[in-house]
C-alpha cells in the first residue's frame, strides 16, 4: 500500500509505501528511496512498540477528532496527514475545480467573541484587527491577511465559538 | 489549628492545597462550578460544594456565594489559592466581617500591594531601588506624552495587574494606540480596572523573585531566589531554584530587601518580592505576590520547607519555628508550567478532553496535576493543567531529570508545552544559564527556526503501518480507535481553512 503523508509544520510531503513481510515486520520505503524495515507490535488502540535495527521506540499514534494524526516519538510531536495515493490524486484532481472557502479568517483556537472591530463593507488593510477572541483568560487579535473587503462576519460579540470556525469572510483588494 | 478549611480553588493549585491539609489532619472542603463537577480537586477534598455557572465572575469570583459555603460547612478558615480571590483585599475584608480566617496576608497589605503604583511608592520609601517610570496611573493621552518624554521601549502595565495580564512592552509610538487598547481591555476583564501606568523598560531584565514568610508578629524570613526569566507572553513557563546569577551576598542583600518592603506593607503570611534584575546584577523591586505562588513547588524542593503548612500555621496565629540561618538551599530544582496551549501556534489556548495521560516518575520527580484522563480542560479558566519539579543536585542533573522526565510525560487530546518544555531543556544557552526575559520571543524562536525534528522516519512508518492495519482489519474486528474516520472531502475542506486562516 503507497500513501501520501503530510506534515503541515514542516510543509512536507512524503510518500511511504508499506510492504508487509513476515513475523511482525514491515518494509516501509519512504519517497521510493529511504528503506526501513520495522518490527512493530501494537498495544491497546493507539500505543506501538516499534524496533529498528535494535533500537526501541515507544509511539503513540493517535487519529485526531480535528483530522489526521497525533503521532509521539520520544517527546517529538508530529500531526501527520496519511492518505492513500489513489484517494489523493482524486481529491486534487476534484480540489482544484472547488475553490471553496478562499478568504474565510478562522480561529485554530475555540473562544469567546470580545469585540467585533470591523462591519459588513468596510475596507481594510493587511494586518488590521478584525475580531477579538478571548480564551482561558488571553484575548487574541484576529488580523486582515491582505488587503480586502469585509463581504461577512460570521460571528457575533459575546458568542462562543469552536476550533476552525470561520470568523469573517474577507474578499481581496485586486 | 484550624478545624475546617475551604479551598476556594480549582485545579492543581486546588489539589495542592487539599493536601496540605491532609496531612495536619484538617478536614478540607472546595468549591466547584457547572464545569467543574468532574473535575480532580472535587473527588480529592472531603466536602464539595457547587457555586454557579462556568464563568468565574459568577462562581469562583463569587464573593457573597463563597462566603456562603464556609459558613453553612462550618470551615473557620479559606485558603484562596493563587489567581481567582487570592489577591481580592474585598474578600479578605468579609472573611474577616464573618469571623473566618483568609488564609494570607491581612486586607490592607493586599490593598497597598495590588495598586502597582501605590507598592512601587512603598518600596521606594521603604529603601528598595524601583524601576523609573510613573507612580501614579496616566490617561491615554498622559501616556503618550510621558512615553515620548522617558523615550522606548517602555512597559505600559495595568495598576492591578499581575500574571502578565494587561502588559505590553511598547517598542514605538507607533504601536502605543493598539498597546493601549489591547492592555485596558485586558486588564478590564482580568481586574475589572484598566488604569495603567508607565515604567522605563529594562534591557536584558533577569527575573528574580525572593520568597518570604513573616508570621503574625512580623517575625520574617526569606526562603531564597527563583529565577523566572523563561517567560512566553510575560508569564512565567520555566521557573528554576536557585538562580544561577546569585550568590550568598546578593542572595542576603535581595532578601533583606525583600523584608524590608514587607515590613513597611505591615505584610504577613507567604509571599514573593519581584525583582528585575540588569545584566550588571543590579536589582529593581518589581512588585509583591500578597499570595502562594505558582512555583512556590521549587523552594520547597530545595529548602525542604512545605510553604503551603507554613501559609496554613502563620494563619491560625503560630509563630514561626524556622530561624533564617536554619535556611539551606540544597541542590537544585526546575519547574516546567503545563499549560493547554500549542506551542508550535504562538502559544494559542488548546482547551478540551484529555484522553491520554501518563505521569512521569522516578527519582527527584514532583507532579502537581489537576487532571486525568477523561477530564476536560474549559475555556473559561487559566490554561494551567500542571506543573512538573524536578530536584537534583546540582543544575545539570536536575537539567538531565527534567529532560528525563519530560520523555514520560504524555497529554493526548489537548495540545500542551511538553514539547516546548523539551527543547529548552536541549538549548545551548539555556544549559549555560544565559538567557533573559526576553529569551523565549526572541533568541529561542529563532534558533528553533529550521531545526530538524527527530525520529520523523520512524513516525512516518508507523503512521503508514497504522493505517495498513486499520484497512486491512475486518470492520466488526477492527480495534477501537478514537473519533470516527475522517472523509477525504472533510479533510479537504478544513485544508482550505487552514490554508486561509491565520492560525
Amino acid at each position: 500500500m503507497a500513501y501520501v503523508a503530510t506534515i503541515g509544520e514542516l510543509g512536507k510531503e512524503f510518500r511511504v509505501e508499506v510492504v508487509p513481510l513476515d513475523g511482525g515486520l514491515y518494509k516501509v520505503v519512504v519517497d521510493g528511496e529511504k528503506e526501513l524495515v520495522v518490527d512493530v507490535r501494537r498495544h491497546g488502540c493507539c500505543v506501538y512498540s516499534v524496533l529498528r535495527e535494535g533500537k526501541s521506540y515507544e509511539v503513540d499514534v493517535d487519529e485526531l477528532p480535528a483530522g489526521g494524526y497525533g503521532v509521539l516519538v520520544k517527546g517529538e510531536y508530529f500531526h501527520i496527514d496519511l492518505m492513500d495515493e489513489m484517494k489523493r490524486k482524486l481529491l486534487s484532481i476534484l480540489g482544484e475545480a472547488v475553490g471553496a472557502g478562499a478568504g474565510e479568517v478562522t480561529t485554530a483556537m475555540p473562544g469567546k467573541v470580545v469585540k467585533v472591530l470591523v462591519s459588513e463593507g468596510d475596507q481594510v488593510k493587511k494586518d488590521q484587527p478584525l475580531v477579538i477572541l478571548e480564551a482561558m483568560k488571553m484575548e487574541n487579535e484576529f488580523k486582515a491577511p491582505y488587503d480586502g473587503v469585509v463581504k461577512t462576519i460570521k460571528v457575533e460579540e459575546g458568542e462562543t465559538v469552536e476550533a476552525n470556525a470561520v470568523l469573517v469572510v474577507l474578499e481581496p483588494a485586486d | 489549628m484550624f478545624r475546617k478549611i475551604l479551598v476556594a480553588n480549582r485545579s492543581e493549585i486546588a489539589v495542592r492545597l487539599l493536601r496540605a491539609c491532609r496531612e495536619m489532619d484538617i478536614t478540607c472542603a472546595t468549591v466547584f462550578s457547572d464545569v467543574d463537577r468532574d473535575a480532580l480537586h472535587v473527588r480529592y477534598a472531603d466536602e464539595a460544594y457547587h457555586i454557579g455557572p462556568a464563568p468565574a465572575r459568577e462562581s469562583y469570583l463569587n464573593i457573597d456565594k463563597i462566603i456562603d459555603v464556609a459558613k453553612k460547612a462550618g470551615c473557620d478558615a479559606i485558603h484562596p489559592g493563587y489567581g481567582f480571590l487570592a489577591e481580592n483585599a474585598e474578600f479578605a475584608a468579609r472573611c474577616e466581617e464573618e469571623g473566618i480566617v483568609f488564609i494570607g496576608p491581612p486586607k490592607e497589605a493586599i490593598v497597598a500591594m495590588g495598586n502597582k503604583t501605590v507598592a512601587r511608592q512603598t518600596a521606594k520609601e521603604a529603601g528598595a531601588p524601583v524601576i523609573p517610570g510613573t507612580l501614579e496611573p496616566l490617561d491615554d493621552e498622559g501616556i503618550m506624552v510621558k512615553a515620548r518624554e522617558m523615550g522606548y521601549p517602555v512597559m505600559l502595565k495595568a495598576v492591578s495587574g499581575g500574571g502578565g495580564k494587561g502588559m505590553r512592552l511598547v517598542e514605538g509610538e507607533d504601536e502605543m494606540a493598539s498597546a493601549i487598547r489591547m492592555a485596558r481591555s485586558e486588564a478590564k476583564s482580568a481586574f475589572d480596572d484598566d488604569s495603567l501606568y508607565l515604567e522605563k523598560y529594562i534591557e536584558n531584565p533577569r527575573h528574580v523573585e525572593m520568597q518570604i514568610l513573616v508570621d503574625r508578629d512580623g517575625n520574617g524570613i526569606y526562603l531564597g531566589e527563583r529565577e523566572c526569566s523563561i517567560q512566553r507572553r510575560h508569564q512565567k513557563v520555566i521557573e528554576e531554584a536557585p538562580s544561577v546569577l546569585i550568590d550568598e551576598d546578593l542572595r542576603r542583600r535581595m532578601g533583606e530587601a525583600a523584608l524590608k518592603v514587607a515590613r513597611a506593607a505591615g505584610y504577613y503570611s507567604a509571599g514573593t518580592v519581584e525583582f528585575l534584575m540588569d545584566r550588571d546584577k543590579n536589582f529593581y523591586f518589581l512588585e509583591v505576590n500578597t499570595r502562594l505562588q505558582v512555583e512556590h513547588p521549587v523552594t520547597e524542593m530545595v529548602t525542604g520547607i512545605d510553604i503551603v503548612k507554613e501559609m496554613i500555621k502563620i494563619a491560625a496565629g503560630e509563630p514561626l519555628t524556622i530561624a533564617q540561618d536554619e535556611v539551606r538551599m540544597r541542590g537544585h530544582a526546575i519547574e516546567c508550567r503545563i499549560y493547554a496551549e500549542d506551542p508550535y501556534n504562538n502559544f494559542l489556548p488548546s482547551p478540551g478532553t484529555i484522553w491520554g495521560l501518563r505521569l512521569p516518575g522516578g527519582p527527584g520527580v514532583r507532579v502537581d496535576i489537576g487532571v486525568f484522563e477523561g477530564a476536560v480542560v474549559p475555556m473559561e479558566y487559566d490554561p494551567i493543567i500542571g506543573k512538573l519539579i524536578v530536584w537534583g543536585k546540582d543544575r545539570r542533573e536536575a537539567v538531565e531529570r527534567t529532560r528525563r522526565a519530560l520523555s514520560e510525560f504524555v497529554v493526548k487530546g489537548i495540545k500542551t508545552t511538553i514539547p516546548f518544555h523539551e527543547r529548552v531543556m536541549d538549548n545551548p544557552l539555556f544549559l549555560e544559564g544565559n538567557f533573559d526575559t526576553t529569551f523565549i520571543d526572541t533568541v529561542f524562536k529563532k534558533m528553533e527556526e529550521g531545526r530538524e525534528p527527530r525520529y520523523l522516519d520512524v513516525a512516518l512508518a508507523t503512521t503508514a503501518v497504522h493505517v495498513h492495519l486499520e484497512e486491512m482489519a475486518p470492520k466488526a474486528a477492527a480495534p477501537a480507535t478514537r473519533g470516527q474516520a475522517i472523509s477525504p472531502w472533510k479533510l479537504y475542506g478544513r485544508k482550505l481553512q487552514m490554508r486561509t486562516g491565520l492560525c
